[in-house]
Order: structure tokens, then sequence, then C-alpha cells
């Protein structure tokens, strides 16, 4: 079929929509994402970060707690012997997937929208990484021995088992933590030369200074820059998926009916693109809002993460249906009581919660309305995280929980320990993410500004456009405002000018009372 | 030493110059006498202490410094790590269980049945094997006490033995007037010898004897039909036919020692290593009230309240009588009118089960429960008689015993009202303040005597407390003494250590009662007595026949005589019409039973019994009201509820029901729903609800903080005994069965509606997979002649047998081996010993002896009653028991049940440990490397390298695998969730406990995985052994039957077996050439080491609902 815009050449070439709207410059991009951290914070910031240091404060108590007394302070019984723990694990872990697949897979196909959400989502996968990996880690019995899991020779002459699913996870997990890790701190060094040529004091000078590794912005480090972030994109790409994949594996390859199917891999990864994606746009509404990015994160870039959440969301449910198919048509009659155990046992309202959140309530974004109302988003983007967790609670507690023997059948119920554990790790994820916020631009001001149509090399600015000193339209401010802005600008100048007076000043007397000492 | 001779001599002048060259106080430098400043010495002070202070705080840091003193001189017999053997015997109601004793280096640590003795073919049972513990009990009774209740205070020993000398000679003077003594149940000759001395030195003295749970109604049954002495000895083995009418001889009721390995030679339906005498396979009757591990291995059961039980059997006794044409039973049966209303179903089944007993004229049994009154027993004598069941060679015989010559306790109690009684001397394990009928209010009658003195091992039981003297008594294991079990066999019991808390032992006690003090010291006097008894019985004096004995753990040829005195007719008659049986129950009635973990209480400080599952309700940890679903439904109907199975048991939580006598005295009980229970109906166990029992009885269990609410305050269990008084020793009238709707206040301070319980296995039902397999003797007979024509015809393929293709299993694809057309022998073949296990389904009841005796060989943990409730027990030999309710078919051919509340259902227990399969998925996924293959096959634990991922246990099919949640080994139970700041960490458990653990064994910390692995400990033994035996002959291989793991010795009825696999002719490979062999999941592919062999019943086919027995498994596939 030919091409609707080349065949009627009267037809006008479809706009794309713009990825920044109200043409923001780049001199307003810079000064408004590093205006983030250079400014003070909202007072809302602070009302998240305490409460978030409270958490991460029991977070820190129940471990001690649990590595101290032992893992019984924690709800696991003897056919249950991965509870809450595992569940949170892959909870977060799942979170984990997003940022690195924005950043990497959308960067490898050129989905320029990836730049205004990529930072955040990528500090997220690593935040959320880190509070994956406390579960693991601490709910061995004991935690002491753990180094046991790295390949150390050591004189007991034993190596780990190599066949286990549990190592190569570790492998996994680990390898995808510092590949993000490099890959996010990579991405960010361009930015941390920008803050540091703007940092007004000495401490933020060195430490940006520090951090950017002598970034110039010149064009042999803006070509080498280009091609490590490339490189590091394809390393991260397959990382994205076979993390999870790993993941799952702990899982398939096992013989626990509910647990060993083939569809793990796949299923586990697109609910954890899914999972993610909820958990970035569970962040960056309010974080949008609060600092004022809408014209950075646009209803454009909302509305292809619900798409991407109705996909995978719709693939996850396919999944569901399918182990459910397979263990009907299979025969398996372990299989199949597994199945009617998730749905009709014990646990059957985690089954359902699961079902509703995960495949029902995504659903509504086949609507337009739905992917543009923030709210409709978020209650879905919640819905979806509480899904998440329901879905790895399913797959984990109701497998184990009733299985082959029902001599040995027993429940789980988690403890308060466990409870507060898992509270705590939220504690911990709003932290760090809060002081990222605080401390790095959460969106890529290279990038963005790359997006703008100026920075295309055959952009030619409508004569209509003019930009005044600032950067700013002229044609979009009306010429009152735009006066008070230059009267407004030389108050400060002034200020500014008598601050920088009044210092010296003071710095000379000090210098001469001390040459007086 | 002196420098001068000056200073010899002090003189002035020297001193003077010593003071100028070595002014005092120099060392100080005491500034003009400045006593602020710091001197020399004084900083030195100050410093050392200081740096003393941080050695401490850095010394804590460090591991404390054991150390290992080896000894002076060698003892005899003793090689460290290295176990000796000896023969002792446990003293039990009415006879005693023959034992041999693992001793490491003088710490008995394990106990199990010695093979060797005639009467109990090594048959023990969980209380047998978990007495060890009851020795090592932190809280047993350590020192001599004075004071009655709570003015008692610990007194040294000779303070008492003052005392008692100045009564004894008081005692001398009035020939003991006022003196009695209430004992325990014993058949010790050396302790009825004594008392005999005692009685004939003090002639005005008194004997009674008390026993909570005791089998009076049949030592006088048998006494007043075969005359004085005379006690009836069941051969079970020679038993075709048995009818139980309310015993649970595979259980709690002890009619002869080593009943189980009796029936279950009787029960075995092949011979398993081809040199077996197999007979014709027994067919048990049972009718019980309650469904019990006898009822489980019931060919036909019914269930029938107690109190309708003598009626039965009186129709019973009618029918035998005109299918014998007996006149005597005639006689004695025919006036009995019986108001019993027996369906149709229920006269059919009484009819065909008497036509059986009558075609096996001479070669059946009718057993009546111990506990029931004389009547029945009576009445099941005259029955065996007219059936020529009775004499030498047959299954009753007529023994002359060692019948109680003491009066009961109700005569004590008169004794006391009537003041005779100044001073009581009450020995024995029983406690009889605490479980006395209710009626005597026996603790108040106590404060009518003037001296009460108690000798026991328990100092915190309520006689105790009660008493003005406590004495401590001695364990049987650190004690002399001599037992004869039932079939009369003497057996010496000897002290496998020194008392370990200076205990006395009953004849110890009398020895110093008997003995002037005058007469010459021996050295142990109650060793010479024993030895004197046992020169009497054996009638040699000689040191080798006493050595023998004492090797062999018993006296050959030392059986009771058998008695051919003919049944006297006239006085059964007398007795069935003296003793009326309380038959006219018509509402509710309560049971009180023996309870199967804490017997009349007296182990209720013994953790393991109290965490090991009732075998059939699967309650540990408490006793509880069973009742039967339709009662229960009848109930809920009464307040007007409605109630679903599912509401019986809300997660761990029984409801309550109010139970009021017919005299008034009321209780509140939690409600425990079983299966199998006769319809209005009652049973409670005894032996619980004990104030103050010791720290692992009375442990609060659990923090409520942490865990689930579960505080019920420091008893476990309900305390059953103020509704049981003497005419209701077994089961009493109920005025009124409530269930509790709305809270009530069940102890002091605890207001509820619900009560906690720990359960191990609530889910009951099979799920409709083979797991249990079982078959019908017409089935087996049919398979077996298969496989062996097949074998012939066929060698070296497999055959399927129709056991082996049930469930999944018989949608296992064909095999596809890599090594086709190869010799798998020659493959294979190497040196190295293939262990593997096979559990025969068919002769196990489900007892639990097995899972303690693991416990005791392998320094398994309890973890308390929290810790049950959440899923956490430790056993590594579990009991899985399934109920399967009768399943006919529809018009549409598909099962349907037609026994919706399980009035009747079929009882499967199945013993489930690790079964070391070859394709061990733990293996594969443990990440460290921690659970390894061995050559031998064996899935070994390197508990060092486990770090504790639980992995291995999510994937074990079986759940076989056991997580150490907490320091189960060093933490008290109630400081389990304490941590670090826990009171008493550094002390862990109590020193006691520590000498009970097998040294050959990892003690497990938290945090690591166990199971099972065969007693590896006991393989290696038997390979160095075997090794030293081969010396150069190369012989390495360990001869079949040299090696018995844990749960095999501990078994009584010879269920599990142990062995090579690789050789075709031990005994587990010809087991595992069984039709009825079959893996639990052969689905899965993992090539198990432990397998099962389907159980087998006998039906007879005119019974009723003879079609439903033994087909559970035939249903599924």
């Amino acid at each position: 079929m030919a091409d609707p815009t080349t065949s009627d050449p009267s037809r006008p070439v479809l706009a794309r929509e713009p990825l920044v709207t109200n043409g923001r410059s780049m001199s307003w991009i810079s000064n408004k994402i590093c205006g983030i951290v250079e400014n003070r914070q909202p007072a809302l910031w602070w009302y998240l970060f305490i409460p978030s240091v409270i958490l991460m404060g029991v977070l820190g108590y129940c471990l001690a707690y649990l590595v101290s007394t032992g893992v019984g302070v924690w709800g696991n019984n003897h056919p249950v012997g991965w509870g809450w723990a595992i569940t949170n694990f892959v909870f977060w872990i799942g979170i984990g997937h997003a940022g690195t697949l924005i950043s990497a897979i959308l960067f490898l196909t050129r989905q320029k929208w990836r730049t205004a959400v990529a930072r955040a989502a990528e500090a997220m996968t690593i935040f959320a990484v880190m509070c994956a990996g406390i579960f693991p880690a601490l709910h061995v019995g004991r935690f002491w021995m753990v180094w046991f899991l790295a390949p150390v020779p050591n004189a007991n002459g034993i190596w780990q088992n190599f066949k286990s699913p549990l190592l190569w996870d570790v492998f996994a997990v680990s390898t995808y933590f510092s590949v993000s890790l490099m890959f996010w701190y990579v991405g960010l060094i361009p930015d941390l030369g920008l803050l540091r040529d703007r940092a007004k004091t000495k401490i933020r000078k060195l430490a940006y200074g520090f951090f950017a590794l002598g970034w110039r912005g010149g064009n042999r480090q803006w070509r080498h820059y280009e091609m490590a972030y490339l490189l590091l994109a394809a390393l991260s790409t397959p990382l994205v998926l076979s993390v999870h994949s790993v993941v799952s594996f702990d899982f398939a390859t096992s013989i626990v009916p509910g647990w060993h199917t083939t569809i793990f891999p796949p299923y586990f990864v697109a609910g954890a693109i899914f999972g993610g994606f909820a958990m970035v746009l569970t962040l960056m509404i309010p974080a949008r809002k609060i600092y004022g990015l809408q014209d950075l994160i646009t209803a454009k870039h909302i509305d292809n993460m619900a798409k991407i959440i109705l996909l995978t969301g719709t693939i996850v449910g396919y999944a569901y249906i399918m182990e459910l198919f397979i263990a009907w048509y299979g025969g398996n009659k372990y299989e199949q009581a597994a199945f009617v155990n998730r749905t009709q046992g014990y646990y059957w309202w985690a089954y359902y919660a699961m079902f509703f959140c995960n495949v029902i309530s995504p659903q509504v974004f086949w609507f337009k309305w739905c992917r543009h109302n923030i709210w409709v988003v978020m209650i879905v983007c919640m819905f979806v995280n509480a899904g998440m967790w329901f879905e790895r609670f399913v797959i984990i507690v109701t497998s184990i929980a009733q299985d082959f023997l029902p001599g040995a059948w027993d429940f789980y119920h988690p403890s308060r320990v466990e409870i507060w554990t898992f509270v705590g790790t939220f504690g911990l994820f709003m932290g760090l993410f809060l002081l990222f916020l605080r401390f790095l631009p959460c969106i890529a001001v290279f990038e963005v500004k790359g997006v703008l149509p100026e920075s295309d090399p055959h952009y030619l600015p409508p004569e209509t456009f003019t930009h005044d000193a600032e950067g700013d339209q002229l044609n979009y401010l009306s010429k009152k405002k735009a006066a008070s802005k230059k009267v407004a600008k030389k108050k400060t100048a002034t200020k500014k000018k008598t601050a920088t007076k009044k210092k010296t000043a003071t710095k000379k007397k000090t210098a001469t009372k001390k040459k007086k000492d | 030493m002196f420098r001068s001779l000056g200073e010899l001599e002090s003189s002035p002048s020297f001193v003077a110059k010593l003071e100028r060259e070595f002014p005092r106080g120099a060392a100080e430098f005491d500034k003009d006498g400045d006593k602020d400043s710091v001197s020399r010495r004084s900083f030195m002070r100050y410093m050392g202490a200081s740096t003393a202070l941080a050695g401490i705080g850095l010394s804590s840091c460090r591991r404390p410094v054991a150390k290992i003193v080896p000894y002076a001189g060698s003892v005899e017999w003793m090689v460290p790590g290295k176990a000796v053997y000896y023969a002792t015997a446990m003293p039990r109601l009415g006879g005693a269980t023959p034992l041999i004793a693992k001793v490491y280096e003088g710490r008995p640590i394990h106990l199990q049945g010695n093979s060797l003795h005639p009467g109990s073919a090594g048959c023990t049972d969980s209380f047998a094997v978990a007495s060890i513990l009851d020795f090592y009990d932190p809280e047993r009774s350590r020192s001599y006490k004075s004071g009655r209740g709570k003015e008692s205070k610990v007194v040294q020993p000779e303070e008492f033995w003052e005392q008692f000398d100045l009564k004894k000679k008081e005692w001398a003077d009035n020939k003991g007037k006022g003196l009695a003594f209430l004992h325990g149940s014993n058949t010790s000759p050396t302790l009825k010898n004594l008392a005999n001395q005692v009685f004939e030195g003090l002639p005005e003295s008194g004997f009674y004897e008390y026993e909570a749970v005791e089998r009076q109604g049949m030592d006088k049954a048998a006494a007043s039909l075969f005359g004085k002495g005379a006690v009836t000895r069941y051969r079970l083995d020679k038993a075709q036919r048995i009818l139980t009418i309310g015993c649970d001889f595979l259980g709690v009721d002890r009619i002869t020692d080593g009943a189980t390995s009796q029936f279950s030679k009787g029960r075995k339906v092949e011979s398993i290593n081809g040199n077996e005498d197999i007979g014709p396979m027994n067919r048990l009757y049972s009718v019980e009230h309650q469904y019990t591990v006898t009822g489980g291995m019931a060919d036909h059961r019914m269930p029938m309240k107690v109190s309708d039980q003598y009626p039965f059997l009186i129709e019973i006794s009618k029918e035998i009588a005109s299918l014998t044409e007996d006149n005597n039973l005639k006689t004695l049966v025919s006036d009995k009118k019986t108001n019993l209303s027996l369906d149709d179903e229920s006269q059919k089944w009484i009819k065909e089960a008497a036509n059986d007993l009558y075609a096996n004229k001479g070669k059946g049994v009718v057993v009546a429960g111990t506990r029931h009154d004389q009547a029945m027993h009576i009445l099941c004598l005259a029955i065996n008689n007219a059936l020529n069941n009775i004499g030498n060679d047959k299954p009753l015989q007529i023994v002359e015993g060692m019948p109680s010559e003491s009066g009961s306790i109700n005569e004590l109690a008169e004794a006391i009202t009537n003041d005779q009684i100044t001073t009581l001397i009450i020995s024995g394990e029983s406690d009889p303040v605490y479980s006395a009928p209710a009626e005597l209010n026996f603790e108040k009658l106590l404060d009518k005597v003037e001296t009460i003195i108690h000798l026991g091992v328990r100092d915190l039981c309520s006689t105790a407390r009660a008493s003005d003297w406590h004495v401590p008594g001695s364990h049987f294991l650190e004690s002399w003494s001599d037992v004869r079990s039932s079939d009369g066999t003497y057996s010496i019991i000897q002290p496998m250590i020194a008392p370990l808390f200076d205990g006395v032992s009953d004849i110890e006690f009398l020895l110093r009662l008997i003995n002037d003090e005058s007469s010459e010291e021996v050295k142990d006097p109650a060793q010479m007595a024993v030895k004197s008894t046992h020169a009497d019985v054996s009638g040699s004096a000689s040191e080798n026949a006493w050595n023998t004995t004492l090797r062999n753990g018993f006296l050959k040829d030392s059986q009771f005589k058998m008695l051919e005195q003919e049944l006297d007719y006239a006085a059964a008659k007398d007795g069935l019409e003296k003793v009326s049986p309380s038959s006219d129950v018509k509402g509710f009635e309560i049971v009180f039973t023996t309870d199967s973990k804490v017997w009349d209480g007296r182990h209720i400080n013994n953790g393991w019994l109290q965490e090991i599952p009732d075998p059939i309700t699967s309650l540990a940890w408490d006793n509880a009201a069973l009742v039967g679903i339709p009662t229960i439904k009848k109930l809920a109907k009464a307040e007007g509820l409605e109630w679903d199975k599912k509401d019986l048991v809300i997660e761990d939580k029984a409801h309550l029901i109010k139970v009021e006598m017919e005299d008034g005295r009321s209780g509140y009980f939690p409600l425990l729903p079983v299966y199998g229970h006769a319809r209005d109906s009652i049973s409670i166990s005894i032996g619980y609800g004990q104030e103050g029992a010791g720290s692992i009885a009375g442990t609060p269990q659990g923090d409520s903080i942490w865990s689930y609410e579960s505080d019920t305050g420091d008893t476990t269990g309900f305390h059953f005994y103020p509704l049981r008084d003497t005419n209701s020793s077994l089961f009493g009238k109920v005025k009124s069965v409530k269930l509790v709707t709305e809270e009530v206040e069940l102890r002091p301070g605890l207001k509820t509606k619900t009560y906690p319980i720990a359960i191990t296995q609530e889910h009951f039902l099979m799920e409709g997979r083979a797991l249990y397999r079982d078959g019908t003797k017409e089935e087996f007979d049919k398979e077996f002649k298969k496989s062996e024509k097949a074998h012939k015809e066929h060698p070296g393929h497999e055959h399927l047998s129709s056991f082996q293709t049930r469930g999944m299993d018989s949608h296992i694809p064909p095999n596809q081996a890599v090594y086709r057309g190869q010799d798998k022998e020659k493959l294979i073949e190497d040196k190295v010993q293939q262990w593997g296990m096979s559990v025969d389904l068919n002769l196990c009841n489900g007892c639990n002896a097995c899972t303690i005796a693991c416990q005791s060989e392998n320094n398994i943990p309890i973890v308390g009653k929290d810790q049950v409730i959440i899923g956490r027990e430790m056993h590594w030999l579990r009991m899985d028991r399934y109920f399967a309710p009768n399943m006919e078919k529809d018009d549409h051919d598909h099962y349907a049940s037609v026994d919706e509340d399980l009035e009747n259902p079929q009882f499967m227990p199945q013993p489930v440990s690790c079964s070391q399969c070859e394709a061990a998925p733990c293996e594969t996924v443990c990440p460290v490397n921690a659970t390894v293959h061995t050559e031998e096959g064996l899935n070994a634990m390197a508990y060092n390298r486990c770090i504790g991922t639980r992995y291995c246990a999510n994937n074990c099919p079986l759940k076989a695998r056991r997580f150490n949640f907490f320091d189960y080994n060093k933490r008290p139970l109630d400081q389990l969730y304490q941590g670090p700041l826990s009171e008493k960490d550094k002390t862990g458990v109590a020193p006691s406990l520590k000498l009970q653990k097998n040294p050959n064994v990892t003690v497990r910390m938290r945090g690591v995985m166990e199971k099972c692995t065969y007693c590896v400990q006991r393989i290696q033994e038997a390979k160095i052994n075997q090794k030293r035996i081969a010396r150069d002959s190369n012989d390495v291989k360990v001869p079949d039957g040299a090696i018995k793991v844990a749960c095999q010795s501990a078994c009584a009825s010879d269920a599990i077996i142990f062995g090579d696999i690789s050789d075709k002719n031990s005994t587990v490979s010809k087991a595992k050439q069984s039709p009825r062999n079959y893996e639990i999941l052969k689905y899965l592919g993992l090539r198990q080491r432990t397998t099962y062999l389907a159980r087998i019943k006998n039906p007879n086919m005119k019974m009723p609902n003879a079609k439903q027995v033994g087909t559970v498994s035939k249903k599924l596939h």
C-alpha cells in the first residue's frame, strides 16, 4: 500500500507530536532541570524524605533482628521455604527492569521519547535492584556464610554448584546491577559536567567535578561518550531480557507444580517490563507535577508508557490463561491441583487480586482518554504495582504450600517482621530516589536538548520565533511579562553584586584580622 | 633469709639503718602523705585494672577455650566415640519392655528393643524409646525437699534420713501401725520380695496400688475365672481372627508386651527374605468408639460408643453361643437383655464376624480393652473358651502370673478417712494427687495424714508438692532392679550411669527401711538384692549365670507357668451378676482415653513425646475433646448454627465446648473434630493440664508480639481428671455438652472463644493421588502369582503389577535408556554398596515410635507448640496419615463419597522421610553444593557448607527436608524470638539434655537444612567394623542385616527394611521385587531409594461394606 503522505502530495505531512512542549528552549531546559538540584527542595520533598529515612531505620532494625535471631522471625515454615522474602525480591527485581529497557533498548531502537524518562527510570532500576538484593542475601539461614556463593577459591576446595539456578541468579543480578550502574553513570557524565559548571559553591564544584571525570564537552569527548554509551546500551540490552529469565529459572527449572513451566522466562520478562513501567509512571507523574516538568515529560510520554503497560499486561494475561490451559491440557494431576488450589484454594483471593490488577485494570488503556487522564493512569499503575506483587506471591507461596503430598501441606502467613522489612524497603527505595532527585539531574539535560527541533542541523527556525537573551520565546510571553522579567533580572543582578561586594569585604576583614593575630 | 646478723636480730640500730636505706613506703612514693596523689603502686593498680577490664572486653570476643581432657588411665570397654551396648528393661504396666541401651562414654543416648527377647522380639514403642529423654529431664527431681506446698524447701539428704530413722524405730515398735504405702504397678520380683519382707516386719502396715491407667478389670476377671494368680497371656501371632472390643492393643492398651510384633507376624502376606514362615494372613475386626491405630489396621471396623460395647459383646456372645452350641456360654448370656438398637447392617456385622470366629475355632481371639470393666473381660474369656481359643499353643493362654495383692486407692482413701493412716509413703510414677478419682478429693484427704513421704522422679508433680518430704527417685536407667515381662520372662534392669541427681530407687528405699543400721555396709545393696532374686529365679547363684542374664537382658526359659485350669462358669455367672456395667448411657458419654503422648501424665515434660503428633488426630502439645462430625453438627444445631466441615478448625484455632457431668462437675475444653468417631461420644485423653509441670511442659509458648496469639498460660493441655471418678474410670455419663459461642474464661485471665492447637497435618485426604496404595488379599495373591510367572517366563524384564500402575504411574512413558544395548549390570559393577529402604505399609500402623527413635539417634530438636502451629516441626521422619471416605460408583461410573461426615473412613498412615532419590531435585538446586550424592547412593548433607537458602526444601517433592529456623539446640523454647538479648542465651538448653546428644551426629545450628541420611553414622560404623573383620580378604561388603537404622530398630512391626539394593539377595532387594513395591512419586522420575510396599487388607466378603475395604487406591488413576 502506498504511503498516504507520499501518494497524495497535497496532503500535509502529519507532524509528530513535539517531545518538548511549549517550545521550550535549551537554556530553559538547563535551568529547569539543574534548578531542581540547585534550589531548595519543596516542603513535600521533606515530608516524603523523613518518613523514608524512618522506614530505612525500620528496615535496618528488622534485618539486624533477622540476622541475629534466625529466619524464624519470619513466617516461613516447612512446605513454604520461600515466602514474602523471595516474593519481594522478584517484585523489586521486576521493577528494576523498566529503567534499563528504556535507556538501552529504546536507545538502540531510536525511540526519542525515552530521553525525558530514561534517567529517572534508570535510577529507579538501580535502587529497585538494591532493594531486591537485600532479600536473597538476607533470607538465607546463615548470612555470614553468604560468601560461599561467590566463586572464591578457598581452603575447602569446594566450588559452587553451577547447576543451580540460584547461582545463575546471583550472577545475573549482580551483573545486571553493575552494568546498569555503569550505564547510568556514564549517561550522567555530561550532565555532571553541566552541574559542575553551574555550581556556585566549592563543595558542589568539587563533588560534581570529581564525578564528571573532567568532562569538557569537546568533540572527541562526545565521540567517545557516544560510542561508550552505545556499547553499554548494547551490553545492557540482553541483560534486560536475561535477568528476569534467570530469575524465572529459579522456578521454571524446579519440579514444583506451578513453578515448573516453560512459559516462565518470557512471561517473567513481560511481567517485569509491565511492573517496571507502572513504577516509572508511579514515580514520574508526581515528580513531574512537583517540579513542573510537564513540558518535558508530556502527555505523549505517559501515553506511550501506558501503551506499553497495556501490551505487556495483555501478554501477562495471556500467560496466566496459558498456564491454566496447559495445566488442564497437560493432564498432570499435580499441575491441575496446583491451579485448582490457586484459583479456588486457600489463597484464591491473591489469585483474583492478581488477575484483576494485572490483566483487567490495564485494559482501560485501550481508550485514549484513560491514557491521558493522569488520575486514571496513576490508579491503574497502583493496581499494577500491587498486582505484580500478588503475582509473585501467588506463584511462590501457593505452589509450595500445597504440592505433591497432601500430608506435608501447610499454609504460610507473614510475620510482622517480614511485613515491616518489606515496608522498610519502600523507605529505602523512596529515600534513595528522593536523594537522587535532590542531587542529580533527574532528566538527561543534554539528551532532551538533542530532541529539540533546534538540535536538528537542518532546523530552520520559523521566522515568527524570536528568543530573548534567556532563551524564552518572546511570542509566547506578553511584553509586559517580559518587561517585568527584565526588571526582576536587574534586581537580582544588583543583589548579587552587593552580595559579592559584602563577601569580599568580610573576607578581607577576616584576612587582616588573621594577620594581626 | 637474712642479709646480716643485725637483720636477724632486728637490732634497733640495724632497723634505723634499714629505714634510711629502704624507707618504708618508698615504693609508694607517698609525697608528704598526700592522699590524693597517685602513687606508683596505685597507678599500677589502676593501669592493671583497666587493662584487665579491657582484656575482659576483648576476651569476650573470642571463643571460649574448651579443652578435651583425655583419660589418665583408660576406662575399661570405653573407646571415645564408640558406643557400648547394654541390655536392660523398662518397667511397664503389666510387664516390661526389654531394651538395649546405646552408651557413649558412660552416657546412655539411645534405646532400642532387645530382639533376642522371646516375649517382645525387639518390640518398642514411642514411650520406651522416648524414656531416655525422661532420664535427662532438666526438671527431674534433684534434691530432697521438706514441707507441703509453698512451704516446701530444699533440705540435705541427711536431714530426711535422720527423721526417717526415727520413724523407723517408731514403726518397729508399733509394728507399722498407721504406715501405708501407695505404690505404682510393677512386676519386679525383687521389689515384691522386699515388700513382703517389710510386711512381715511391719504386719500392721498397708500396701495400696494406684495407676491412673490400670488393667484391673482384665486381671481380676482372669483371677476370678481361673483361680488366684491366673493371668491372661495373649499370643496374637497365633490368632488368625481377632475381634477387639475397644482394645487398642497396637496403641495404648497394653494387653501384652510385644503385641505389635505378634500381630504383625500374623499380618504378613509374603515371606520377603524367603526364610520366614508365613501363615495365612490374619483378619482383624475392631469395634471402637474412636479411631485408633488398631482400628486403622482392622479389616472391618465399626465405631461404637464405649457404653454400647458391653451390650454389643453380649449380642456377639449370643451369636457365638448358638453357633458353638456351648451351653455354658448360653446360660451365661441368654437371660441378658440389651437395649441396643442395631440396624440391619450392624446385625449382619455381628453375625458374619461371629461366623468367621466360629469357622476359625481355636485360631481366633476376642479381646476387650484393658481398661474395660471386669464383666466385659469375663464375657470375653467365656467366648474364647467356647471357641476353644484358650490353651497351650492357642492365641490365649492362662498363666500363673504375679497379680498384685495391694489394696486400691479407694481402700486407702477409706482408711485415711477413718484416721487409720498417719504416715503415707507414695512412690511410683503415677501422680495420685493429680489423677486420683475425683470423688475421693485426694488432695484434701491427705491433710488428714500426718506425714507424707513422696519418692519420685518428678518433684514438680502435684503429689510431690502435697507431701511433707520429697525424696528424689531414680530412673530405670540409673538403678538396679528387675522385672518380669508379661509372658513372665525375667529381666534385670541394670544402671547405665551413676545416678545423675543422686536419686533413690524404690528398691533402695525399701532396703533402707528393712536394713538395720547395725547391719554391715554393703557396697551396692540394691544390686545384691537383685542378684539374690536372680539366684532364686534362675536357681543358680553363679557369677556366670548372672553375667549371662545381664548380657542377654533376660533369663532364658523363665516364662510364667501355664495353667491348665478349667474356666469356672459359676464364678463367671457370679461376676456378671455382681458387676453391673453401666450400659444405659443414652445421651452423651465421655471417654477418658490414655494419651498416646503423655500416657497418664507422667511424660508431660518429655519434649519428644509432647511434640510427636497423635497418630490419628495429629495433635501435638495438647489434648482435646475429640468429637465426630455428625455429633458436632448436632451440637451446632442446638446452638442454632449451621456448621460446615470447613468451619470446624479455623487456622489452628479450636472451638470450645462445655462439658457438664451428672454431678455438676464441668469444664471448658477445646473441640477437635475427628473422623470415624462413634456418635454421641466425646473422647478426651488424660494426663494434660498439669500446673507447673516443668519448663518444657509449661513453657509460655512464644511471644505474642512476633508470632501468633497462642499464649495459653504455663500449662499445656487440659485437666480432665476432675471429671473422672471411680465409676467413670473409662467413661462416664455426661449431663450436657454445649458448644461455646461466646467468650468464656478458659483459664484465669484468659478470656477467649477459641483455643490455639498445634496440628501437624491438617489435610487428611489424599486428593485422588495414589500416594498410599492398598489392595485385598485376593488381589495380592493374583498379582503375586502373575509376577512369579512373568519372572519365570521373561526374566530380566520389567513386570508391572496392578499396584505399580496406579495414579499417575499409569501414565509414565516408556523409559528410553541412554545406554541401550549395554549390560546395565556391568556398568554399575563396583564394590560400593548401594543403600535402600523399603517401608511395608501393610505392617506399619502409624504408632510414631520410628519418629522418636530418629529424634533420639539424630539429635533432632523439639521446637515447641508455637513453632508447630506455624509448621516448623523438625521430625526427619514424619507420619503422614490419610483418611479415605467410602466411595461408591454412581450411574456415570464416577466415584462419589457415601460417607460425607467420615463416620467410618479407612485410615492410612504413611511414614515419610528423605527417600534418597537417585535423581534428587534438591541436589541440583543447592547453589553451594551443600547437599550432594555419595557413591553409595545417599543424598548427603554437608551441614557446614549449608547457607540455608531453603531452595532444596522447596524443590523436595516429599517435603522431607527440615530447616533450623531458630537455634533450637541452643535456646530454650521461650527464648527463641529473643535473639541475642535472650536471657539464657549463654546457658542454652539444660546441661542434662546435652548429655543425651549422639556424639556421632552433628548438632545443627540455626539456618541449616537437615534431613534423614539413612543414619549414615550407623552405616559408617558398620563399614569400619566390616573392614576390621575383612582384614586382607578384601570382603568389605557389610553383610545384610548388619546395619539397622534407628527407625528400623524401633519398629515393632518390622515394617522398615534397610540394606544393600545392589545385592540381589538382600532382604531389601527382595522386598523391592514384591509386586506390592511402588515408588511414591514415580511419575517424577526421581528413582527413590525408599520405596513402599502396598497395604493388603483381608476383608471378609460377607461383611457389610466389604467391597470398600482395601480398594482406596484402586479407584485412582
